[in-house]
């Protein structure tokens, strides 16, 4: 199916990526996943996915630096990324949307169904 | 008479008088003997020309002139002998010194038995009779002139080589002897120079010049001597004024001097010379001060050092200023003052014999350390609270046997005058002044000057010490306050650093907290919806399972934290057998390792370890959070070893892996509460910092609990020891 719209997601949790891969490719996604930054940008850089949702707690890696290579990264600038994570600091929503994140999303206030909606939405 | 002869009888009388003093002034000084001697022999000289000068007839004439010589002969080696005295080189110049003296001797047989040395006095000039040198006149001058000479010379090596007051006065004696010596010349040798004796008249000249040098760089110690000159001369003269007066007045209005009336008035005007003579004593003593001594009035002095002491606070500078003041006005060098200390009592006679509770400050180069040693003198003074004076003691305690060791004391330690310095009653120091430079005894107005002064520095030395005090108090508080900042600014920096790890706990534990719920729900939520393959609906149940586990094990991890933190851990103490506990742990434990594949032993002696008292819950609670420890933090195919010994009175309970060790810099706050090694972060994100922060607190509220790291290498491993009592 030529229209699949390609969704890249960073995340180190076994669980969670087995959750939301299930999930969005239900949706009607074709999922890439990753658990680290280097694989993250080989994906990115030749699938060249629509969305990325990006965890912010990687292990050894921190998910903010991956956005920030991301958005200064001239190819893939232009790449949507979408934080995802269950950090929820007051400030930290508007902080990574300066940083060039699309949005920020509390993975505990929404449930893998609505995370779809929420990509749907992100890709009209 | 002509002027000449006058000039040679005032240089006679002076040189006799001066000589008389300066001999008088130390008898058993040599310098002062030996310039007495060159002053009799100029009075000798001097006298002899005068009366060769009015003699009637030649015989006598001769007979003086050879009086004349006698003196001329003797001054030039008394002169060399007196400058090698001074210069204290007399020793080295003995034998010049002899030769002089037998050189001396010999014009002075020749001069007396024979016409070799003076053949005849014919007139001269405008005197009836001068001299006539004989053959044996002319080595005479050779003799005179070598001496004076050699005596300059020394004079001005001396000058080089001498420190500068001795410089000073070897200057003036140079001076001196140049003029007394070309005055001298013109007399002895006018043959030589065919002038007339003009230089007589300087002759006295060496007096003026030697008295100023005596009072102004106290020359053979008799400063005093000019001021006393002064003083006779000038009572001398109302003396010789009044009886002039009375002799005029009885000659002239009553009928002579034993007449009636002439007796009468003569007794009237002896009364009022009785009543008026003291007070015109102590004028010409005031007035002699004035000039010679403190160049100013002494209750001038008093008023003047009186304000400066009150104005100064600083209590080093305080004893400067009275030290330097009583140095000069009392023309002493030695000067102590001794405060006692504040908190110390005077001294006593059986508690402080070696001067532990004075301190001392003093601008005096005597040896006061001995006065400080041994206290007499400074309990007298403070049981006293009078002024002591050495020769005063001396004269009131002559017959006392018990007050000999304190004059004894203060004859060895050369003090003169102790002077207590009294605030409120009470001694709270001394003033000690050693013997005056003239070695004269202190006057009553010196006393009294010392009494007046030493009350005025009392209450000035007890302000500078308050002052100092306070300054101290100042500056111990200024310490204590920036101790205390110091401290409070840590505590605020310790508290800082607390809140910015509270929060990064909230953070992560909030984070953790959320991340199973949110897989927890998320996947039961999939499942209700339906529509899931079943073997996914399998794995999503197993998940689910897992991330319960893992947030009850956050929730009971945080409350056990915050339980610890809050107050003593109330712990209940059992019997537990420790090998059980081991055991089941391990076994529980197995089943985390099969998803990291990790390989968990347990290693227990052969003989069963014995039974402890112990929380069995909350000990193990501490041994799991070390395996689990171990299982995040050693990577696949790891090994992680529980083992357990007994080692004396301790049971030892090892956890072993070989995981990725822990930094050096991380290993001191290993233990406290949020605190995550570095390379656990990287390595595993979901830590909260607790496992090891509720570890300690367990194994340390029981007895004999301790828990460490052994042994740690980065990439290599850590071994954490647990210590138990086993009684």
């Amino acid at each position: 199916m030529p229209d699949k719209k390609k969704i890249l997601l960073i995340e180190d949790d076994p669980d969670q990526v087995l959750m939301y891969e299930v999930e969005l490719t239900k949706s009607g996604f074709l999922v890439f996943t990753a658990k680290t930054k280097a694989s993250a940008f080989e994906i990115i850089k030749k699938e060249r996915p629509d969305l990325v949702f990006l965890d912010l707690l990687l292990g050894p890696e921190k998910g903010r630096d991956i956005l920030k290579d991301i958005k200064s990264d001239k190819d893939i600038k232009d790449t949507k990324v979408v934080i995802l994570s269950n950090f929820n600091q007051k400030d930290l929503p508007a902080t990574v949307k300066k940083e060039g994140a699309l949005d920020f999303m509390n993975k505990s206030q929404f449930i893998p169904k609505e995370v779809a909606e929420k990509a749907k939405e992100y890709l009209k | 008479m002509n002027f000449f002869v006058t000039s040679t009888l005032v240089t006679a009388i002076t040189s006799l008088l001066f000589g008389l003093f300066v001999w008088r002034r130390r008898k058993n000084s040599l310098v002062n003997v030996l310039w007495a001697c060159v002053c009799f022999g100029v009075f000798i000289w001097e006298i002899g020309l005068f009366l060769e000068l009015i003699a009637q007839n030649e015989l006598e004439a001769l007979i003086f002139n050879k009086l004349l010589y006698v003196g001329a002969i003797l001054i030039p080696i008394f002169y060399y002998h007196f400058v090698t005295a001074l210069l204290e080189i007399s020793k080295k110049k003995r034998a010049l010194i002899i030769i002089g003296y037998l050189l001396a001797g010999f014009y002075l047989v020749v001069n007396i038995f024979s016409r070799l040395f003076v053949e005849g006095v014919p007139p001269a000039f405008d005197f009836n009779y001068w001299v006539k040198p004989g053959p044996l006149y002319y080595p005479y001058f050779i003799y005179f002139s070598a001496y004076f000479l050699v005596s300059f010379y020394a004079l001005i090596v001396g000058l080089k080589n001498s420190d500068s007051l001795k410089r000073q006065q070897v200057k003036y004696m140079l001076l001196a002897g140049v003029f007394g010596v070309s005055g001298g010349v013109t007399v002895f040798f006018p043959q030589f120079f065919g002038v007339y004796p003009f230089g007589n008249y300087f002759v006295v000249l060496y007096i003026v010049i030697v008295a100023y040098a005596i009072a102004k760089y106290r020359l053979m110690g008799i400063r005093l001597l000019v001021s006393k000159f002064y003083s006779y001369t000038l009572v001398g003269a109302l003396s010789f004024g009044l009886f002039h007066f009375v002799y005029y007045v009885n000659s002239r209005f009553f009928e002579g001097v034993y007449s009636a009336s002439g007796i009468t008035f003569g007794a009237f005007v002896a009364f009022c010379f009785a009543m008026a003579l003291f007070p015109f004593l102590n004028y010409v003593q005031r007035s002699s001060d004035t000039i010679f001594f403190k160049g100013y009035n002494p209750r001038v002095i008093i008023k003047d050092l009186t304000i400066r002491l009150s104005s100064v606070i600083e209590i080093d500078q305080l004893l400067k200023i009275l030290a330097g003041e009583f140095k000069k006005i009392l023309v002493t060098e030695e000067v102590g003052v001794i405060i006692f200390k504040k908190n110390g009592n005077p001294p006593k006679k059986k508690t402080n014999n070696n001067g532990k509770e004075l301190f001392l400050i003093s601008h005096a180069s005597l040896n006061w350390a001995k006065l400080k040693a041994n206290n007499k003198i400074c309990q007298e003074a403070v049981e006293n609270k009078a002024i002591l004076v050495r020769s005063e003691m001396r004269a009131q305690y002559r017959n006392d046997p018990k007050k000999q060791p304190l004059i004894k004391e203060m004859d060895d330690s050369k003090v003169e005058i102790i002077a207590p310095l009294i605030i409120g009653g009470k001694v709270t120091g001394l003033i000690v002044l050693g013997e005056k430079i003239s070695q004269e005894g202190y006057n009553q107005e010196d006393i009294e000057f010392v009494e007046i002064i030493s009350s005025q520095a009392a209450v000035a030395i007890e302000n500078a010490l308050l002052y100092k005090e306070i300054g101290e108090m100042n500056k111990n508080l200024q310490k204590k306050v920036d101790e205390q900042t110091a401290a409070l600014r840590e505590k605020n920096v310790y508290l800082e650093k607390l809140l910015i790890m509270r929060s990064e706990f909230l953070d992560i534990a909030s984070h953790q907290l959320r991340t199973p719920v949110s897989v927890i729900k998320g996947m039961s939520s999939m499942i209700l919806e339906g529509g899931l393959p079943p073997e996914k609906v399998n794995e999503f149940l197993k998940a689910i399972l897992e991330k319960s586990n893992k947030l009850a094990e956050i929730i009971n991890d945080i409350l056990r934290a915050s339980e610890m933190d809050s107050e003593k851990v109330l712990l209940k103490f059992t019997k537990v057998d420790v090998n059980k506990l081991l055991t089941k742990l391990v076994e529980d434990k197995q089943i985390q390792t099969k998803g990291k594949n990790i390989t968990l032993c347990l290693a227990l002696p052969e003989k069963p370890l014995p039974i402890i008292t112990a929380d069995e819950r909350y000990l193990e609670q501490a041994i799991g959070n070390l395996i689990n420890n171990s299982f995040q933090y050693t990577p696949d195919k790891g090994q992680v070893d529980v083992a357990a010994n007994v080692k004396g009175k301790s049971l030892e309970i090892r956890v072993k892996d070989t995981g990725i060790g822990i930094p050096k810099d991380d290993l001191p706050k290993l233990f406290s509460k949020f605190s995550r090694a570095k390379n656990a972060i990287a390595m595993y994100t979901d830590g909260t910092g607790l496992g090891l922060f509720i570890v300690k607190k367990i194994i340390e509220e029981h007895k004999g609990g301790k828990v460490i790291v052994e042994k740690t290498e980065e990439g290599k491993g850590t071994t954490f020891l647990i210590t138990l009592a086993i009684a």
